[in-house]
């Protein structure tokens, strides 16, 4: 969350260029929305004993589980100016359906029929499989969001807050019905690799860019472990 | 005293209220949730707003009036989720 937070700082400041970065969680970590309650979202005793972080974003939204080895992350920086050129639009709403055509794009890629649904979800065959959320700076975009590789429901459900009387087998039947992943509907194990490639290629397409592989620039980085202490205080994890 | 209320948002978002209460005004007030809102700050400005506020029908305009004030921009619920959650909370006070 730091990096991303460093990369559009930088971009704020025309440092770097609009940029998309895809990655995985190393451990697992649960993320919550900017204006979620933790101790109303999180148990943090069950975090802590699987050794699953917990990181505040700066971007609203919902509480997500990024499965170190199920889900692969996305985060996209662009000037809102630079956007508009290449998919005219005038609202947030409609800016979410534009970046998230790249999600589309790459799923299409892997030969994944997908939808978008507002406002910030993306259906295959009416099951969710990616969350978006974004918020801005001074004309910058940051949109972030998760891809999920694989399901496992129990293990998210122990480290979100559901009541542990609901956690039946037929409500995890239930949630299980409602959302899918790649393996799934791919039918294979692809190496996170071939995703990421899948969505590089997906986002160029929807966005008419073409990308460049770089890796962040020393004052990304420095950004970054400015902002990592900030992510790792209680004052704000228990912001709200 | 302390009353808290949820209000689940047509469409699947939560309004979450923490209400810091007495004789029926609020004096504390978090509003919680997976809702978006832009720029995320206007939500502090919001529930500084809401101080000293009793249930009324009057609170969705109220509310309204705040965010436009600020030209925040509400997503995934309306000003009328988050004062039926309100509501909902400062109702649930016996007399």
């Amino acid at each position: 969350m730091a990096v991303d937070e460093a990369i559009l700082t930088a971009r704020t400041e025309g440092k770097v260029p609009n940029t998309l970065r895809l990655y995985t969680w190393k451990p697992s970590a649960v993320s919550i929305g900017f204006f979620q309650s933790l101790h109303h979202e999180v148990d943090l005793e069950e975090c802590r004993n699987r050794g699953v972080d917990v990181v505040r974003r700066i971007t609203g939204g919902g509480a997500v589980f990024h499965d170190s080895d199920g889900e692969v992350t996305y985060s996209v920086v662009v000037a809102e100016a630079d956007l508009k050129r290449i998919t005219p639009h005038s609202t947030i709403q409609e800016s979410y359906e534009a970046l998230c055509k790249g999600l589309l794009e790459g799923l299409k890629e892997l030969a994944i029929a997908a939808e978008f649904k507002p406002i910030n979800d993306i259906l295959v065959a009416g099951r969710k499989i990616s969350g978006s959320a974004q918020t801005r700076r001074r004309g910058i975009i940051l949109q972030h969001g998760t891809l999920l590789l694989k399901s496992d429901i129990r293990t998210m459900f122990r480290v979100l807050k559901v009541s542990k009387e609901k956690i039946s087998d037929k409500l995890i039947k239930e949630v299980e019905e409602r959302v899918t992943n790649i393996y799934r509907e791919t039918g294979r194990e692809l190496a996170v690799e071939e995703v990421i490639g899948a969505l590089v290629k997906g986002f160029q397409r929807a966005l008419g860019v073409k990308l460049k592989e770089g890796e962040l620039s020393p004052y990304e980085l420095s950004l970054a472990e400015e902002f990592k202490h900030r992510y790792a205080s209680k004052e704000w994890l228990e912001l709200r | 005293m302390r009353v808290e209320a949820e209000h689940k948002v047509a469409g699947g978002k939560l309004v979450r209220v923490e209400l810091e209460v007495e004789e029926g005004v609020i004096k504390r007030i978090k509003i919680t949730g997976d809702f978006f809102l832009y720029p995320e700050e206007a939500v502090f400005k919001l529930e500084e707003a809401l101080k000293g506020v009793r249930a009324s029908s009057e609170l969705e305009k109220l509310i309204e009036h705040e965010l436009s004030k600020q030209g925040a921009e509400l997503l995934g619920a309306s000003p009328a989720d988050i004062a039926t959650a309100i509501n909902k909370a400062l109702t649930s006070i016996k007399p």
